[in-house]
């Protein structure tokens, strides 16, 4: 048997218990190992895809010790299991963990380091035992081990006031709804005597219970809220932008795709087939489809630009979240249901990196002025002009302006949503227009006037152990949504086909009954509009001739107009003319009249986010007692 | 029977406790409530009535009670006591910078 499956953890374990021994040493040292085991970790989980592959994607099953006392087949230890999901998101988290740690390199260089490496190095522990896990208690440890540490993380800098307020509010909401998922293990146990999922899930295809329903729905609440979906999404804004910009992308681009993951699994790997789904699908869909609607509108009414970024993360994982529920529900038309799932798992990936991107390019220019404040960072294009370019790739991403990778992920999701039903489908493009009002904003504020702060402070590109990161994640967002075959049919398919067959996830139980047949398994067979009419080749076309009309237009116009004098006198209606400094436009008003438009919406909703930690938790408990009420009794 | 309803109930009234209590200290201590509440429903699921320790070296036959929830209860206590700690050591810092350990007080953040 293999050990590959246990390696990176056994990698990032050690290492994170290695660097503070070593840091006593030399702080170089300490560096190296951590460098080492992040950037080793993308490797050795290439290596796991590429063996799952080999094998035609057949799960790896790995059992810590031996496989029984008695030569059982029945499982009695701790199993990982590795899927093409579990692959894939493995994958994920140590590529883009590996980025943020080069960065952190050069970034943290002012805070305590030594405590940093090992929690930043346990997160990762936690993340990737999380997703190759195929126990559920097991889950629950790797789980405590994430949350446990990004609570310290976000509360890293524990001088400041706002660290330590999203740090408690973090920190206790996560903590009841780890309480719930303890709890909700602890039934499950109780009602089939195993832990191991597969297993789960073979007995309760034979068995369904009420308890189990019961389970499951805390099971779902507590994920869900790891995850930040509507309506307990309240920690993520404060607790994102409060922890340093390296945390925020790892805890943006990475913790909350953990979070969906597991509720994923759960859903589909252990309980799709045992009972009809229907309802708890279009539960599912109706929250995505609430966060995609809250969280990209308020984002649009930041001006702490990192917890605008916090927000849009909110409205993003919505996306993935819809096309999770879409799929889950049984009777929609299959290749839509086939989109949904490929879109959802595609933008999780894009998300992970445009938004790991923008974090660390968004950190060094917070780092270099001082301030998170839009209005301050007016002309910071010039001064820093890589920084700036990878911040507005990440914006344009985002938003889903071709030919970047997130107009793909989000074109198979308008697709799937809008053949599933059309409400929803308006929902995704309203999402859209919501994050470009928000990101639109960035491109007036750092593309504009020259503000005094950064005139005062003239920032400069960080240096090279900086940009590397940024500039290596910005090739993976345009290369993706150039060449988007090359993730989706390599990565992102399979993915899919693990999560729509929960048969093969129980294949290698050896009990009687043998192999399961899913009941509402869509039929095999390729879509075939998974892109639908996007070709990029075209769009790329469209572009390059679009920028070559814009140099055209401008190298015909006259040069050298005088823009004040006596000549504009006939524009003013006499009127003086003004100080360009009082007619600046600040990044907010120049979304005014959208703000106009929605404004008793977001009134409302801002009302909700009071920042009172107790209506945050009756809302959890309040998501638990819907989810029992209308799935669990059923 | 007695043992699982005394189990809910440790869950419900530590679920209660943080949602009604205002201190930030009570709210944990709730919390810690609700964590013994799912450890005693655990060790109730793992129990048969009249059982041995789970040892298989002079094993004599009769039941024994299941080894498994224990080992689970050894680590989420562990695992508590890691959150305790870490909830507390933050509740000194939001009183360093607040002066109080009110909830309702602590909503600098928020819209």
């Amino acid at each position: 048997m293999s050990h590959l499956p246990i390696c990176g953890i056994v990698v990032y374990l050690t290492a994170a218990f290695l660097t503070p021994l070593l840091y006593k040493a030399h702080r170089r040292v300490a560096e190296g190992v951590f460098l080492a085991s992040t950037l080793s970790n993308p490797v050795l989980q290439t290596l796991l895809i590429l063996e799952l592959s080999s094998n035609s994607w057949k799960p790896i099953v790995y059992t810590l010790g031996a496989a029984g006392p008695y030569e059982w087949t029945y499982p009695i230890r701790i199993v990982l299991e590795v899927d093409a999901l579990s692959a894939f998101m493995a994958l994920i988290v140590t590529s883009i963990s590996a980025a943020v740690a080069l960065f952190s390199i050069g970034y943290m260089e002012e805070d305590g380091l030594q405590k940093y490496y090992t929690l930043f190095l346990l997160l990762d522990a936690g993340m990737l035992g999380m997703v190759l896990t195929g126990d559920l208690f097991n889950l629950y440890v790797f789980l405590e081990i994430t949350s446990i540490s990004s609570y310290a993380l976000v509360a890293f800098r524990k001088h400041q006031w706002e660290a330590v307020e999203a740090g408690m509010k973090y920190m206790i909401m996560g903590s009841l709804a780890s309480t719930i998922i303890l709890v909700s293990i602890a039934l499950l146990y109780g009602e089939y005597g195993t832990l191991t999922m597969a297993q789960l899930g073979w007995q309760y295809r034979h068995h369904p219970t009420g308890m189990a329903r019961v389970a499951l729905a805390g099971l779902l609440a507590g994920f869900l809220m790891k995850g930040g979906i509507v309506p307990v999404h309240m920690w993520l804004a404060d607790a994102h932008p409060a922890a340093p910009s390296t945390i925020s992308a790892l805890l943006s681009g990475l913790v909350i795709k953990v979070g969906i993951y597991s509720a994923a699994r759960i859903a589909y790997s252990v309980f799709w087939m045992g009972t009809d789904v229907r309802l708890l699908g279009w539960l599912v869909v109706v929250v995505g489809a609430a966060s995609i609607i809250v969280g990209n509108l308020l984002a649009g009414f930041q001006r702490d630009i990192k917890r605008l970024l916090a927000y849009s993360s909110i409205g993003q994982v919505g996306y993935v979240v819809t096309g999770l529920g879409i799929a889950l529900i049984p009777g929609v038309n299959p290749e839509a249901s086939r989109a949904a799932l490929d879109g959802a798992l595609f933008h999780l990936l894009n998300h992970a990196v445009l938004k790991a991107m923008l974090f660390l390019s968004v950190g060094a220019i917070v780092h270099s002025l001082g301030t998170r404040d839009i209005g301050y960072m007016g002309g910071i294009a010039k001064r820093m002009p890589l920084t700036s370019a990878v911040v507005l790739l990440g914006a344009m991403g985002i938003i889903g302006a071709p030919p970047l990778n997130g107009f793909v992920s989000k074109w198979m999701l308008y697709e799937a949503t809008a053949i599933f039903n059309p409400i929803i489908g308006a929902i995704a493009v309203l999402g859209t227009a919501f994050s470009t009002v928000a990101y639109g904003r960035l491109f007036y504020a750092l593309l504009g006037r020259e503000s005094r702060l950064v005139a005062d402070r003239s920032p400069r590109d960080p240096g090279l152990w900086m940009s590397v990161p940024m500039i290596f994640l910005a090739a993976a967002s345009v290369l993706f949504g150039i060449l988007p075959r090359i993730p989706v049919v390599g990565l992102v398919r399979p993915a899919r086909a693990a999560l729509l067959s929960p048969g093969s996830y129980t294949s290698w139980l050896k009990v009687a009954g043998g192999i399961l047949s899913s009941p509402n398994l869509p039929p095999a067979g390729q879509p075939i509009s998974v892109f639908g009419s996007w070709v990029p080749a075209v769009f790329l076309l469209v572009f390059a001739i679009s920028i070559a009309f814009f140099l055209l237009i401008r190298n015909l116009s006259a040069s050298g107009v005088r823009t004040v004098g006596e000549g504009v006198k006939a524009f003013l209606s006499g009127e003086d003319e003004r100080d360009f400094e009082a007619l600046q436009l600040p990044g907010t008003s120049v979304v005014w009249g959208f703000a106009e438009a929605v404004k008793s919406l977001v009134n409302a909703l801002k009302r909700e986010h009071s920042g009172d930690l107790t209506v945050y938790l009756f809302w959890l408990i309040f998501l638990y007692a819907v989810l029992i009420l209308l799935w669990g009794g059923a | 029977m007695m043992v699982y309803l005394t189990a809910f109930a440790l869950i419900m009234l530590g679920i209660a406790g943080m949602l009604f209590r205002r201190n930030l200290l009570k709210i944990i201590m709730a919390l810690s409530v609700a964590d013994s509440g799912a450890y005693l429903l655990l060790i109730a699921i793992g129990y048969r009535s009249g059982g041995t320790a789970p040892i298989l070296t002079g094993y004599e036959g009769g039941p024994m009670v299941d080894p498994l929830p224990q080992a689970l209860v050894l680590t989420a206590i562990v695992i508590g006591v890691c959150v305790l700690i870490m909830a507390v050591s933050l509740v000194v810092n939001v009183y360093r910078h607040y002066g109080t350990l009110d909830v309702s007080e602590l909503r600098r953040l928020r819209g």
